[in-house]
């Protein structure tokens, strides 16, 4: 049997049996499949009026179109300066140097690499599509055959271009690849120009922006210049079979086994590049993977320094706040989505009840608790500094949990002294401020210290951060969803006070007893369970 | 036999390795020694291909490797510092499929016996990634040598090893070179290089700066007879710097 057959028939068959032999993976994959599917299904299988489709063909193709020349020109410009033919670190170790031919170990690449996309896209796509279906009425098993090949077949175009730059390049001292970069960059800046230009001469005719960029995507100049995705954008929002169709996605075809046949005639010892590109991505890869916190020296030489302070247990807070500041760029992204989501309900208007500007507060403090980095996962990896503490499980958690809680809680109360202020004065507004100043904390507790107990059951050397994530969120919805109730309940009963107080006990001993068990699971936590 | 001629790697603006040339014979052990950064793992991999040189010729038993690539690789095994097996097969599947990489020939017997040998038995229908550390190189020495390569190239193949699984390695590399094949040790384990290695080779900054038996560096470095390889290196890459 050819080696690389059974390499590639092996590893499919071990990754499908090692993920229905373990528990930890099939359950929170089934119990999200049951979450996103089920009510779809509910929908699909109910008699209700469907709604009139607010995306038709002509709207999805400039999208579509779009999306696919962003990537297209993304994949060749990286293409000049790294090598887009990743291996995994043990093709690396093992078939590098193997006795088989450069091209051979290419193919394989190539091959397992669009078969990989098929796949994913599949799912991508059968999922979107199912979603939309069940809203609008329209047939689901043709768009999502027509969308996936024209979407699949355009990536393995530009794939295939990015591969036969990459091949070029491999042999190109840095200066030529540095220069070939800046002339791609250049022939994208004026593409982008010709874009600009012709929707601005659209407007100029009195066509609103949406519009004039629909018109300019639409146009002959644009298509002709990006003509192979063009023709995949049209292919991908067809449903019915047709022979320019039919010609089309022939063209689109011959385009990827020319690029194919290109690459593969290409002669160029790329094992070099592709070790270099392939470590560097691995590596980054695994930090993300474990959470790994990445802090750049300059930045951090630039950040004030906190004294430490501590003693025993409590020293972590200011290990924490310390990382919180050499990391804060990290946190940017965080902080402009709330700030978004602030402009959002500001725009909505501040006339309405102050009640409903709480709602807002909750969502950041789920936000802002959900996206600060995980210390807790973080020291887990260095389980034999945090074990070896001599202080209480309870007071090794508290402390682990303050940084970010102490986050969560400053940025939700800077909102709430803006919403305080812009909102117009009502009768309740005075005890709802003191409420939210209480249970906002509380909330952020909870929701870090379940984030905390998710990686106690999946800790990095389980390589899983995918699963914690979403067990956290069913448990914070566990939390918030009656706390939500209560008050909704004792609002609409004109009982607002007893229905504060009810939800502040609730959050204090829901907080209390989610710590406790934290603390319980990290006093039992062995490492080599895992 | 290996033929290095003028070998060059230049990354970038760095010289890994600059004008280097040696030649091991059948039957005999090379060390490669220097300084962190000398250049050993940049040799090491431009002698398995993974590699290419800059400038240079490289001849395995009279196949050059540029142009013979695929006859020169079938002669080479070559061991990683950190080796990365497929964390996903079995140790048995890892052997098998290696064996299908070099067309070797009913390899079953030779990898019950390689198992055998570096106590790995036990573990063929386990997963790779439930290996420790010391026995995924042991793997990986197991997979280098199931085609019997006529040349090995090792870059610091004990770190990690038990003090048997070491004991063993030494014991098949001697009978290996008994048997007329060939290996190039890279390791900073000075003692292990001066207990197998019939040649030593200490380059530094890409340059070679010694070549010889340890009896001919010594004399190179105006050193006591019973100088160790230890002292000798110590004394060479100092007079370098």
């Amino acid at each position: 049997m050819n080696a690389l057959a059974y390499l590639n028939i092996l590893l499919l068959k071990n990754r499908v049996k090692g993920f229905l032999k373990t528990p930890k993976h099939i359950i929170p994959t089934l119990i999200l499949f049951f979450i996103f599917v089920f009510p779809f299904i509910a929908v699909h299988s109910l008699d209700i009026p469907q709604e009139v489709p607010i995306f038709t063909a002509e709207t999805v193709h400039p999208i579509l179109f779009s999306f696919l020349t962003f990537i297209f020109w993304v994949n060749i410009i990286q293409a000049t300066t790294k090598d887009t033919l990743i291996f995994s670190l043990s093709e690396i170790d093992f078939l590098f140097p193997s006795p088989l031919k450069r091209k051979t170990i290419l193919l394989n690449r190539i091959l397992t690499g669009y078969i990989t996309s098929a796949i994913q896209f599949l799912g991508l796509i059968g999922f979107m599509l199912f979603v939309f279906s069940a809203i609008f009425s329209f047939s689901l098993w043709r768009r999502v055959i027509f969308m996936w090949s024209g979407v699949v077949l355009a990536l393995i175009f530009a794939t295939n271009l990015g591969g036969i730059i990459s091949l070029i390049s491999s042999h190109l001292p840095e200066v030529k690849r540095s220069r070939n970069q800046k002339i791609l960059l250049a022939i994208v800046m004026g593409f982008a120009g010709i874009l600009v230009g012709s929707m601005f001469w659209y407007m100029g005719q009195g066509y609103p922006l949406l519009a004039a960029a629909q018109k300019v995507l639409n146009s002959v100049v644009i298509r002709v210049l990006v003509y192979p995705l063009a023709i995949a954008s049209d292919i991908a929002v067809a449903w019915t079979p047709s022979l320019p169709l039919l010609l089309k996605m022939t063209l689109l075809v011959s385009l990827c086994m020319v690029t194919l046949g290109i690459i593969l005639t290409i002669e160029a010892h790329f094992y070099e590049t592709s070790e270099i590109s392939s470590r560097e991505l691995w590596q980054s890869m695994e930090k993300v993977r474990r959470q790994e916190i990445i802090v750049s020296e300059s930045f951090a030489k630039r950040i004030k320094t906190i004294p430490p302070f501590g003693k025993g247990a409590t020293a972590l807070i200011w290990k924490n706040l310390t990382g919180l500041l050499r990391d804060i760029r990290n946190l940017i992204p965080t902080l402009l989505l709330v700030c978004f989501f602030f402009i959002i309900t500001i725009i909505r208007g501040t006339q309405v009840d102050f009640i409903f500007s709480l709602m807002f507060l909750f969502f950041i403090v789920v936000i802002t608790s959900s996206n600060i980095r995980w210390d807790f996962r973080e020291d887990l990896r260095r389980i034999e500094i945090i074990k070896l503490i001599p202080d209480s499980n309870f007071k090794i958690i508290s402390s682990e949990i303050t940084t970010p809680v102490l986050f969560s809680t400053l940025v939700c109360y800077s909102f709430l002294i803006c919403n305080f202020f812009l909102y117009p004065p009502s009768p309740d507004k005075g005890v709802l401020t003191v409420f939210t100043l209480g249970a906002l904390p509380l909330f952020s507790t909870i929701i870090v210290a379940i984030h905390n107990l998710s990686v106690l059951y999946y800790p990095p050397q389980t390589n899983t951060q995918l699963i914690p994530s979403l067990l956290s969120m069913l448990g914070m919805m566990a939390v918030v969803t009656p706390s939500a109730g209560i008050l909704v309940l004792f609002y609409l009963m004109d009982e607002l006070l007893l229905g504060l107080i009810l939800v502040l006990c609730f959050a204090g001993v829901t907080a209390l007893v989610v710590m406790k068990l934290l603390a319980w699971k990290y006093r039992n936590f062995d490492l080599t369970i895992s | 036999m290996i033929q290095v001629r003028g070998l060059h790697k230049v990354y970038k603006k760095v010289k890994a390795v600059d004008d280097l040339s040696f030649t091991l014979h059948d039957g005999e052990i090379l060390g490669l020694v220097g300084p962190n950064g000398a250049g050993k793992t940049t040799t090491l991999k431009c002698l398995c291909g993974v590699v290419l040189p800059t400038d240079g010729l490289i001849l395995i038993d009279d196949y050059n490797l540029s142009t013979d690539e695929q006859a020169a690789k079938q002669l080479l095994a070559f061991v990683p510092e950190t080796p990365n097996p497929y964390e996903i097969l079995t140790v048995y599947e890892h052997m098998k499929f290696i064996s299908l990489l070099y067309s070797v020939e009913d390899p079953d017997p030779k990898i019950h016996e390689l198992l055998t040998v570096f106590e790995l038995y036990e573990k063929r229908d386990d997963l790779v990634n439930s290996l420790s550390k010391g026995m995924k190189q042991k793997l990986t020495i197991c997979c280098a040598l199931v085609h019997d390569p006529k040349m090995l190239l090792l870059d610091e193949p004990l770190i990690g090893i038990d003090p048997r699984g070491a004991r063993t390695l030494k014991d098949m590399l001697i009978q290996r070179v008994a048997q007329g094949k060939s290996v190039i040790i890279s390791s900073h384990m000075l003692y292990l290089v001066e207990e197998l290695c019939h040649s030593i080779l200490i380059i530094d900054h890409g340059r070679k700066i010694a070549e010889g038996s340890l009896e001919e560096i010594r004399k190179t470095a105006l050193a006591s007879s019973n100088a160790s390889l230890e002292e000798v290196f110590l004394k060479i890459t100092e007079e370098q710097e």
